[in-house]
């Protein structure tokens, strides 16, 4: 009986302590916003000699170019493990790192199996452990694929590292021009020319599955759009209308091409059945309709019109075949793309500075400045939404930049000598 | 008799005001640990229960009420750690330290407009 | 059995403490011990000089670097797998890493009562050329003092 008092009244008292604590809570309302320190420590290679790419080099420069993370420099690991079992965490902590990637590649027949672990340094716990066999030349890919599942298992947003951009080059003289159609890597490496002419190249766009880009070139005299099959370079002339043939976009169910042609007078949007070859036209009026993109959804377009006087975007919603103006900030908006969940148009806004890359928020009708740079043009986004890849000037020269949907990061990708134009960002490829 | 309570009148407005400097301070400490997920939004609310030494070491840190997003879960959890150990507890007068051994810190970016 | 509203006989005024809460709150005490003791205590085996001093109060809010040097001689940093013994060398390159990413980082020397003056100097003017701007030195109360 004195037990069970003593019990209860220890109960009691416990209870009692927990709720007068209970009392007290702190509300945090801001974050910083500055970017999540992450340590990647060079891979061990198993076997002899070095390895053509250094995959932890790679890695950290994905994860840097997105503006969500700053990877520690190489000086600043203070340790080098290459397996989970040999991390010790409080090392990490010392050096204010969030989180740590070790990894390992052994080779494996013809090509290499690189191992890879993600450490939470301050929940002490491993993330994520996995193994990727890959080919010999196949090393970037490898780490690229990294860099997509530590940039997924963080911000739960999937990566688009090893995802790929097309883009056209212009190098010679006026009189000696010569254009050409590129594919590469998100991060501007391993390009392959795909098609080069002495006539202009425009708009490449990739079809929903990665496979085909449309493009529209004059290299007949006038302007055509075809399609191109990447792995058998095998291609179609889609359309060769008299006057304009230009800005094919593709449906998300790749079936068909939205595109801008000024066969029966006015530049007017039209969509093509790419398996019938049928069209049917959107627009019918006096002012220049084009630049054509579909909502993600496929249930409408977004589209540039002067109809106004100025370029502006206008959705065509293609169930009830209505044209409604939808930007009316400033004198010039034009190349509507829409984000992959469709909630957010990107373009190019001209304000007194120059033309910009923005961002226009659908629901709250925000528009939201990205880039300080004065020339940008053509904005393609990443498929998970995260960044959008632009052209610009630098100097004389044509550049491709890429900004964050955010706009707090930016940089600009390396390019040979020559102008680079019309980048276009591909769909996840896997 | 008069005197005797103007004292502890003085002491309690001092030991208030001693709290609130450690509320602030723990406050500002974890404002600039948290490094808010890019995917955050102005709903989402995480609240964390710590424990601390005397000393002011974390013992414990865990979320007694999930935001149901796991990114911003670990997100909170991680600016605690980060911004540990809290050592001013040790200048609290000896009723308040007792009072911040264990509290809730509750996590809502208010002010991100998304 | 009689309820305790029933009036019974009175009892006998009652002779001894009751221990029974006494002991439920040393349990507690107890497992408290239990958990925080390994956090507190290092790894390595330190005599440390017994000195009547003042604990330093104005430690920053980061967890502190502890070099310990044990009576061979040896030196331990509280970093990675802290019981394998490392050169100064290996201590001065973590200790400037660390400040370079931290620089309010405290570091503290945690000597055994029986190394040479000397190589007390030596650490300390190592930490304090790897930039440390000032090192804590532990130290133990006399038995007695506390």
């Amino acid at each position: 009986m004195k037990r069970v008092v003593s019990i209860m009244v220890g109960l009691w008292l416990a209870l009692y302590v927990s709720l007068a604590n209970a009392d007290l809570t702190i509300e945090i309302t801001k974050g910083s916003d500055q970017a999540i320190p992450i340590a990647v420590v060079p891979f061990a290679t198993q076997g002899q000699g070095a390895l053509p790419e250094d995959i932890a080099q790679i890695v950290s420069d994905d994860l840097a170019r997105s503006g969500q993370f700053s990877p520690l420099s190489r000086g600043s690991l203070i340790a080098q493990p290459n397996r989970s079992e040999d991390v010790h965490y409080r090392d990490w902590r010392a050096v204010d790192s969030n989180y740590l990637v070790v990894g390992q590649v052994t080779p494996q027949g013809d090509g290499y199996s690189v191992q890879f672990e993600l450490m939470d340094i301050y929940g002490e716990r491993r993330m994520i452990g996995e193994v990727v066999n890959v080919g010999r030349d196949q090393l970037r890919s490898a780490a690229h694929y990294v860099s997509d599942k530590v940039f997924e298992a963080i911000t739960g947003i999937r990566g688009a590292f090893s995802t790929r951009i097309a883009y056209v080059t212009a190098q010679g003289a006026a009189d000696n021009r010569r254009y050409a159609l590129h594919v590469a890597d998100a991060d501007g490496h391993n390009s392959q020319q795909i098609l080069s002419s002495q006539q202009p190249i425009l708009s490449p766009a990739w079809s929903p599955d990665g496979n085909k880009l449309a493009y529209v070139s004059f290299e007949s005299g006038r302007p055509a759009i075809y399609i191109q099959d990447l792995a058998s370079s095998q291609r179609i002339q889609a359309t060769s209308f008299e006057g304009i043939n230009g800005a094919p976009a593709w449906s998300p169910d790749g079936r068909q091409l939205a595109m801008s042609l000024s066969k029966d007078g006015q530049p007017e949007i039209y969509i093509m059945d790419i398996a019938s070859r049928s069209f049917r036209r959107l627009t019918n009026n006096s002012a220049i309709d084009t630049e054509p993109d579909w909502a993600p959804d496929g249930q409408s377009l977004v589209f540039t019109s002067d109809r106004s006087g100025g370029p502006q975007l206008y959705r065509y919603n293609l169930a009830n075949g209505q044209a409604e103006r939808i930007t009316f900030t400033g004198s010039y908006n034009s190349r509507g793309r829409f984000s992959p969940d469709g909630e957010t148009l990107f373009l190019i806004h001209r304000d007194d500075q120059g033309f910009h890359v923005a961002k226009k928020d659908l629901e709250t009708d925000r528009m939201t400045i990205l880039t300080d740079s004065r020339w940008d043009e053509s904005p393609s986004v990443a498929p998970n939404g995260s960044m959008v890849i632009f052209a610009t000037q630098q100097g004389n020269r044509g550049v491709l930049g890429v900004v964050s949907a955010d706009g707090n990061a930016s940089y600009r990708l390396p390019s040979a000598q020559g102008d680079v134009r019309e980048p276009a960002w591909s769909p996840f490829m896997n | 008799m008069i005197a005797g309570e103007a004292e502890a009148i003085a002491n309690a407005k001092q030991a208030a005001q001693a709290s609130n400097g450690f509320i602030n301070l723990v406050r500002h400490a974890i404002e600039q640990a948290w490094i808010l997920p890019a995917s955050a939004t102005n709903q989402l609310r995480a609240v964390v229960r710590i424990q601390l030494l005397p000393t002011g070491e974390l013992v414990s840190a865990r979320i007694i009420e999930s935001s149901g997003d796991s990114v911003f879960d670990r997100s909170v959890l991680q600016a605690v750690e980060r911004a540990a150990p809290f050592r001013e507890i040790r200048e609290l007068p000896l009723a308040a330290q007792s009072q911040f051994r264990e509290f809730n810190l509750d996590f809502n970016p208010k002010d991100v407009r998304r | 059995m009689l309820g305790p509203f029933n009036r019974g006989p009175r009892r006998k005024p009652m002779g001894e403490i009751n221990v029974v809460p006494f002991i439920d709150v040393m349990l507690v005490l107890l497992v408290i011990f239990m958990i925080t003791a390994p956090m507190l205590t290092q790894g390595v085996q330190v005599d440390l000089p017994q000195v009547t001093s003042e604990p330093i109060e104005d430690i920053e809010d980061r967890e502190p670097i502890i070099v310990s040097v044990d009576k061979e001689g040896q030196y331990f940093i509280s970093l990675g797998d802290e019981e394998t013994p490392v050169s100064l060398d290996e201590i001065s390159d973590k200790i400037i890493i660390i400040l370079q990413r931290r620089p309010e980082t405290p570091v503290l020397v945690r000597g055994d009562r029986n190394v040479p003056y000397g190589q007390i100097v030596t650490l300390m003017s190592t930490l304090q050329v790897a930039g440390v701007p000032n090192v804590g030195l532990i130290s133990e109360p006399p038995p007695g003092e506390s």
